[in-house]
């Protein structure tokens, strides 16, 4: 498995470093206890050892000698054997008959081993000097205490060694744990850095907290691959729409590279090419122009403009053409108390508007009628006889390349309700379609400022977001 | 003849225009620095300069423009620019260009820029004087805004008026179509200038009305041009 990775886990360091704490505590818990319980055991019985000891103090010396031997008359298993000896060492009374060969400090407790009958025996004496310079041992055999004690030791040893083994155990199976865990997000990943964007983290279900990460990163995913599929989608568009124009360039090329062709033949065909590369270049333009409108970078162009005034000229720039197609182009500029004032880049609206007026006149059948109102607001509205905007399709004007299923057969590149959107946004405008009466209805609607202001002027995803409200909105709206 | 200085750092662009507009019969000279370009405008007179908004070497467009205007070099200047924000192109003509492209353009669209810019009179006092005109056997008059084609009237509507004045002011020279709709109508924006054909056509039916030759020319893949007989 991967115990090389294991040293480095967090989980598994972790596990270790409360078995050591744990362990460290256990150890001083063990150390207390010991301490206490065997000073408790041996307490008492060393408190009349060395009464018994000095006692002899106030005895003559052959009353000591005297009372020493009885003692260990009435002690033959040499369970408390006591001693007398000279100051010289030698032995006088007792059943204790030598002394240790190194002798230990006087008024002191010190503990002998005895090797008796092939077994050892402890014994805790007391060494006591008499005034006249006999020493006198006192000891007991505490042969029971020393098995407590060696006990209590081999249960805290086997206690931390088991303690270390299941510590180091756990901690292993925990590291292993996450460390899989991790090996299976990190798996994912790295398919999805290679390019599987519809992969997922694992998440196990539970509630923890690698899963609320991971829950939150999957739905980070959810949003890149929506993002990254309208980016595909743009893409594609921008390849099929680029292809189409280049294909009938080539022919046109072809056609014109033939030899039989006349002069006036040839330019002709060169000027059709010519008309195909601006209208390559004129797609190209308008896409640029989304992007850098949804920077919003162009504010630092408003100036204060007459709306009615620039309706009226987008109106008479556009009356020959919807004259031609014999449709009625009526503007009404009443605008009698509303304010015709707004702050806006000019020429990005006579743009927005000129392409609604565009639209409008591409698509309403000859000798239909456009009107072109001035609201509250202020807003712009224009009303044809067209086909309109299936509602299910408005959520998707916004889209570039977008063309909805009524306008196949009629030129177009698909950006320029995109861009009627996008510098619809830029003046905190909102672009609204909603059915009218044997017609369509297209808004530029002036959104109120505490609105129009929490409306980010950037990111695909809030385009599509306020391009579907004004869908629900729109259907919403009694018609 | 034109005598045309291109500051551009990008060599092939340079060469692109100068291309383009020896086709139209213009000269060129080519400044590769703000520096180079400076020194080359003090030193000899030229009709247009075309200026790229971004330049090598500390001295950018709006710079260069700046220090011209500084020693009273009143060369009519057009910027280029790869920036096609609006706010960049006000910039560019508050500080003194007298027009602006931005980058890709039509060469045909920047000859003819350059055309209508080295033909602008130098003194533009005089033309509000002005209170008639004539071109050929077209005759306008400023003040009561009327319109005489071979001594016979011809009825237009405001803007049709203003598109011939434009028009005359401007004869012989290729207008295109989105010079036309910056002039006549005072916007700027590029798509859908193909409207002006439309609007065009209807002046030219009221010109023409069965009289020949037709006073206003197409000019295949660029613009129009009111024939100056």
């Amino acid at each position: 498995m991967r115990f090389r990775d294991l040293r480095s886990a967090s989980s598994f360091r972790l596990a270790l470093f409360f078995a050591a704490l744990f362990g460290s505590a256990s150890l001083l818990f063990v150390g207390t206890t010991y301490t206490l319980t065997t000073s408790f055991l041996s307490g008492n019985p060393d408190e009349r050892m060395r009464a018994q000891a000095i006692s002899f103090d106030a005895r003559s010396p052959h009353n000591a000698e005297e009372m020493i031997d009885q003692h260990g008359l009435l002690d033959p298993a040499g369970r408390r054997p006591f001693g007398l000896f000279a100051p010289d060492g030698r032995w006088i009374a007792g059943n204790l008959k030598k002394l240790p060969n190194s002798l230990p400090r006087p008024e002191r407790f010190f503990e002998t081993k005895v090797k008796a009958g092939g077994e050892d025996t402890i014994y805790r004496s007391f060494l006591h000097r008499l005034p006249n310079g006999r020493i006198v041992i006192v000891s007991r055999n505490i042969e029971e205490l020393a098995q407590f004690r060696q006990r209590l030791l081999d249960v805290t040893v086997i206690g931390l060694l088991l303690m270390a083994l299941l510590g180091i155990a756990g901690g292993t199976i925990i590291g292993l744990a996450s460390l899989r865990r991790l090996d299976g997000v990190t798996l994912a990943i790295e398919s999805i850095t290679r390019g599987d964007l519809s992969r997922r983290l694992p998440a196990r279900g539970s509630n923890d907290d690698i899963d609320r990460l991971v829950r939150v990163v999957n739905s980070m995913l959810d949003q890149i691959q929506r993002l990254m599929g309208e980016v595909k989608g743009v893409c594609d568009s921008v390849a099929h729409d680029l292809r189409t124009p280049l294909t009938r360039l080539l022919a046109i090329l072809e056609r014109a590279h033939r030899h039989n062709l006349s002069a006036d033949e040839r330019e002709i065909e060169l000027c059709n090419a010519i008309q195909e590369v601006q209208q390559m270049l004129r797609t190209f333009a308008a896409l640029l122009r989304i992007s850098e409108m949804e920077d919003g970078i162009r504010r630092a162009s408003f100036r204060e403009i007459d709306l009615a005034q620039l309706v009226e000229d987008v109106v008479d720039y556009y009356e020959p053409a919807a004259e031609t197609k014999g449709i009625d182009l009526l503007f009404n500029p009443d605008l009698t108390d509303m304010p015709k004032l707004i702050s806006a880049d000019a020429d990005l609206m006579f743009e927005a508007l000129g392409n609604l007026l565009d639209n409008a006149i591409k698509f309403t059948p000859e000798s239909g009628s456009i009107r072109v109102e001035l609201a509250e607001g202020p807003s712009v509205i224009v009303t044809d006889t067209g086909p309109g905007i299936a509602p299910e399709e408005r959520g998707q004007v916004a889209i570039r390349f977008h063309r909805g299923t009524r306008s196949r057969g009629t030129p177009g590149n698909g950006l320029g309700l995109p861009l009627v959107n996008a510098i619809a946004r830029l003046h905190g405008m909102e672009l609204r379609i909603e059915d009218h009466v044997g017609g369509c209805r297209v808004a530029l609607a002036t959104l109120p400022l505490s609105l129009s202001s929490s409306i980010p002027a950037q990111g695909g995803l809030n385009r599509i977001n306020l391009a579907s409200r004004t869908a629900a909105e729109t259907l919403a709206i009694p018609s | 003849m034109a005598d045309i200085l291109i500051v551009e750092d990008d060599r092939a662009t340079a060469r692109e225009i100068a291309v383009a507009l020896s086709d139209q019969g213009m000269h060129s000279a080519h400044a590769e620095t703000g520096v180079a370009a400076i020194e080359m405008a003090r030193s000899k007179h030229y009709d247009v300069i075309i200026l790229d908004r971004m330049l090598p070497g500390g001295l950018n467009g709006l710079e260069v423009l700046a220090a011209l205007r500084g020693t009273s070099v009143t060369t009519p200047i057009l910027f280029l620019s790869a920036l096609s924000a609006v706010s960049d192109r006000v910039r560019g003509l508050r500080a003194g260009g007298d027009d602006y492209l931005t980058k890709p353009f039509d060469y045909l669209e920047l000859t003819a820029r350059v055309d209508a810019l080295a033909r602008r009179p130098t003194v533009p006092a005089s033309s509000s004087l002005e209170v008639e005109r004539t071109v050929g056997d077209l005759h306008m008059d400023l003040l009561n805004r009327r319109v005489w084609r071979s001594g016979q009237e011809i009825l237009l509507l405001p803007r049709e008026f203003a598109l011939l004045d434009y028009l005359m002011r401007h004869a012989g020279q290729v207008l295109t179509r989105a010079m036309i709709f910056e002039q006549v109508w005072g916007y700027h924006y590029d798509a859908h200038t193909n409207v002006i054909d439309v609007h065009m056509t209807k002046l030219r039916r009221k010109l023409d009305h069965g009289r020949t030759p037709p006073v206003i020319e197409t000019v295949r893949g660029s613009g129009y041009r009111l024939l100056a007989l």
